[in-house]
């Protein structure tokens, strides 16, 4: 059997309220090992919060993160159901 | 007395057996190096080199040779072949499974993690997409308000303490000791009371400022002023995390450009340490009180808030240019900061800060606003013209005026080219409220000893001082509830607190510089004292974070635009009819 073909969008894309899983964090290394040492690895699971103009405000289990509008961009998730 | 023998269990984190395997490796092979051996826990030196810190890895390879470099080189292509090339990320990411696993078996949690906490339900409002930008607003104008109206009272304290028991004394015992109107007396009173007094006033400005700063920091709302206004400092090629250096700033621009060793590049913190000193510092507000409540008695508090935003609007200005010019290749780095749940603050860190932060304020502040105070008193006390004996030269004819004279052209344009203003703007490099003490010495000395002072005996003064500082306590209080919006409507009726031949000589003063036009002179003063080179140790401040290279950026830079400004502020409104 295939396996579905998942489908990825940016985090900044994925709306308030949303709850996603983190697929991939692309662009530079560093932000991807700050955002990694942060909570943010890929496979866990977000959910915003808030989207304040761009900038977005996430919960990763207990820890709350603002994003920048940019990071969020380069932030790939998938939903979660 | 018993003594608790406390053990903390040491768990250490186990990553997957490859990882493990080539860790012990590396371990073994760091153990011969005895260099290393002593500086760093072993296992703690692999993990990092694994995760990439260069500088680790570039000491290890000065310990260890070419030799240990290539078995390095070989683990991490091992494990990256096995894990991919993010090795760093798994290592995080085995760390955050290894943490998440021990919570689990020994943690119970009320509800689920996606249950909305208390702190959530705060952030819901105050970080709201409309109501987060006003509720900042109302909050910098509550650290405002604090800073200037509650603060008020105990600045007047403390310069009627000085100014008055305390220099009675002085006087009183240089009279004992047959010293009285010699030019002891007047280095005491003029120049080394005046140095105490200017430093000593600003303690209670900056500890209500601290205060404000610590409540905010601890209580959590700091880190949302960062991410409600990470959208406003994105158009100055900043982020969110750059508010807070800037927020600092209005208290005093040296911990704000220290405040900048937060930021995560370079680039950033370069860029708002340049921004920095735009946003007016508690040293200049002396200067607007003065100067305002002189010229614009009606409607000073309007002119001084037109100031502080006036700095802000420049900071946005100033930040859009460079972005566009000197930043142009260099774009922000990304914007990430964690919000910590909120809570109440801890009274006790709260009172830890405000004191060590005030402290160091006046442990630098005092030496070299203490100089200059003296420097300036023998300036003022040397006669170069005139039949003037040390210490008794008519104040024109003093070295002060002399060397503010050369100095006074450069401001002809802007409407103050007097000897007394430039003199005052070239010791406010000093420090920035030094331009008051200047500007009262400068005017003040003459007819200065006219005010009678009526006697009173040590112990009325010494209860006078108690007295007055529960009034003070008595008048802080009743600023607050007016803080809130309480009593808006009524009438402030302000103390005078300027004398009033100061006033009018200053007026007049002003008036002859500008050819008529005081009023627009003073303003542009004003603009001139907001905008123009930081004080001297705000610069070597920056100079220590920054290099020597963007000292001369920042110290010709503002000078050129605060001259601009104010002759825009000047010629502009002389075009225009105004004043």
């Amino acid at each position: 059997m295939m396996q579905p073909v998942q489908r990825t969008l940016p985090l900044a894309m994925a709306g308030t309220g949303a709850r996603v899983r983190l697929v991939e964090v692309t662009g530079n290394q560093r932000s991807a090992r700050r955002l990694a040492e942060l909570g943010m690895i890929p496979g866990s699971h977000l959910t915003i919060m808030n989207d304040h103009g761009g900038t977005l405000l996430i919960a990763v289990g207990d820890t709350r993160l603002a994003l920048g509008a940019g990071v969020a961009h380069s932030v790939l998730v998938s939903a979660l159901d | 007395m018993t003594v608790a023998q406390l053990t903390l269990p040491t768990a250490q984190v186990s990553y997957d057996a490859p990882i493990e395997a080539e860790l012990e490796r590396l371990v073994e092979l760091f153990a011969l190096q005895p260099t290393l051996a002593a500086a760093y826990p072993l296992r703690w030196l692999a993990v990092q080199i694994f995760e990439g810190d260069e500088g680790l890895l570039a000491e290890v390879t000065a310990a260890g040779g070419p030799s240990l470099s290539a078995e390095i080189t070989a683990s991490m292509q091992r494990l990256q072949a096995r894990y991919g090339e993010d090795l760093d990320i798994t290592l995080v990411d085995q760390r955050y499974r290894f943490v998440h696993a021990l919570a689990g078996k020994v943690l119970t949690r009320p509800g689920s993690v996606h249950d909305l906490t208390m702190s959530d339900r705060v952030d819901k409002v105050l970080t709201n997409r409309f109501l987060g930008v006003p509720f900042f607003f109302a909050m910098m104008w509550l650290v405002f308000k604090l800073t200037t109206d509650v603060a008020g009272p105990f600045v007047d304290w403390v310069d009627g303490v000085i100014n008055g028991p305390i220099s009675n004394w002085v006087i009183g015992l240089l009279g004992v000791l047959g010293l009285a109107g010699t030019w002891v007396e007047s280095l005491l009173v003029g120049a080394v009371l005046a140095g105490v007094g200017g430093v000593l006033v600003f303690v209670p400005v900056l500890f209500a400022l601290y205060f404000a700063l610590a409540v905010l920091e601890d209580s959590g709302y700091m880190a949302r002023a960062a991410f409600v206004m990470d959208r406003f400092m994105h158009r100055l090629g900043l982020h969110g995390k750059s508010f807070l250096p800037m927020i600092v700033g209005f208290g005093c621009t040296v911990p704000a450009i220290y405040a900048t060793r937060t930021l995560d590049s370079p680039r950033d913190r370069l860029l708002t340490g340049l921004l920095v000193p735009f946003m007016s510092c508690s040293a200049r507000l002396p200067v607007y009180v003065l100067v305002a409540t002189i010229f614009f008695p009606a409607q000073a508090g309007l002119v001084i808030f037109g100031l502080y935003l006036t700095g802000v609007v420049m900071a946005i200005v100033i930040g859009m240019l460079l972005q566009k010019t000197l930043f142009r290749n260099q774009p922000p780095s990304p914007f990430v900061l964690e919000l910590p749940p909120y809570r109440i603050p801890a009274w006790r860190t709260v009172w830890v800060q405000m004191w060590s932060r005030t402290a160091s304020f006046v442990q630098k502040a005092w030496t070299i606003i203490f100089a200059t105070s003296i420097v300036i008193w023998l300036l003022l006390a040397i006669p170069v013209r005139g039949a003037g004996q040390f210490a008794q030269a008519e104040m024109d004819q003093s070295a002060f005026a002399l060397l503010a004279r050369g100095v006074s052209p450069i401001f002809a344009p802007l409407g103050f080219g007097n000897w007394q203003s430039s003199g005052a703007l070239t010791t406010g490099f000093v420090a920035k409220e030094v331009v008051v003490t200047t500007m009262l010495q400068t005017y003040h000395l003459d007819g200065g000893e006219a005010e009678g002072a009526v006697p009173t005996t040590f112990i009325e003064d010494v209860t006078g001082i108690f007295t007055s500082f529960g009034t003070a306590v008595v008048d802080a209080l009743k600023v607050i509830p007016q803080m809130v919006g309480l009593n808006l409507g009524a009438a402030e009726d302000e103390e005078e607190f300027v004398p009033e031949g100061l006033a009018t000589a200053i007026q007049a003063n002003f008036a002859a510089s500008s050819g008529g036009h005081a009023g627009l002179a003073a303003l542009a003063f004003l603009v001139f004292v907001l905008l123009y080179t930081p004080c001297m140790v705000a610069t070597a401040a920056a100079r220590h974070e920054f290099g020597p290279r963007w000292i001369w950026v920042s110290i010709v830079g503002q000078f050129g635009v605060a001259w601009l400004a104010a002759l825009i502020v000047f010629q502009g409104g002389r075009l225009l009819g105004l004043g």
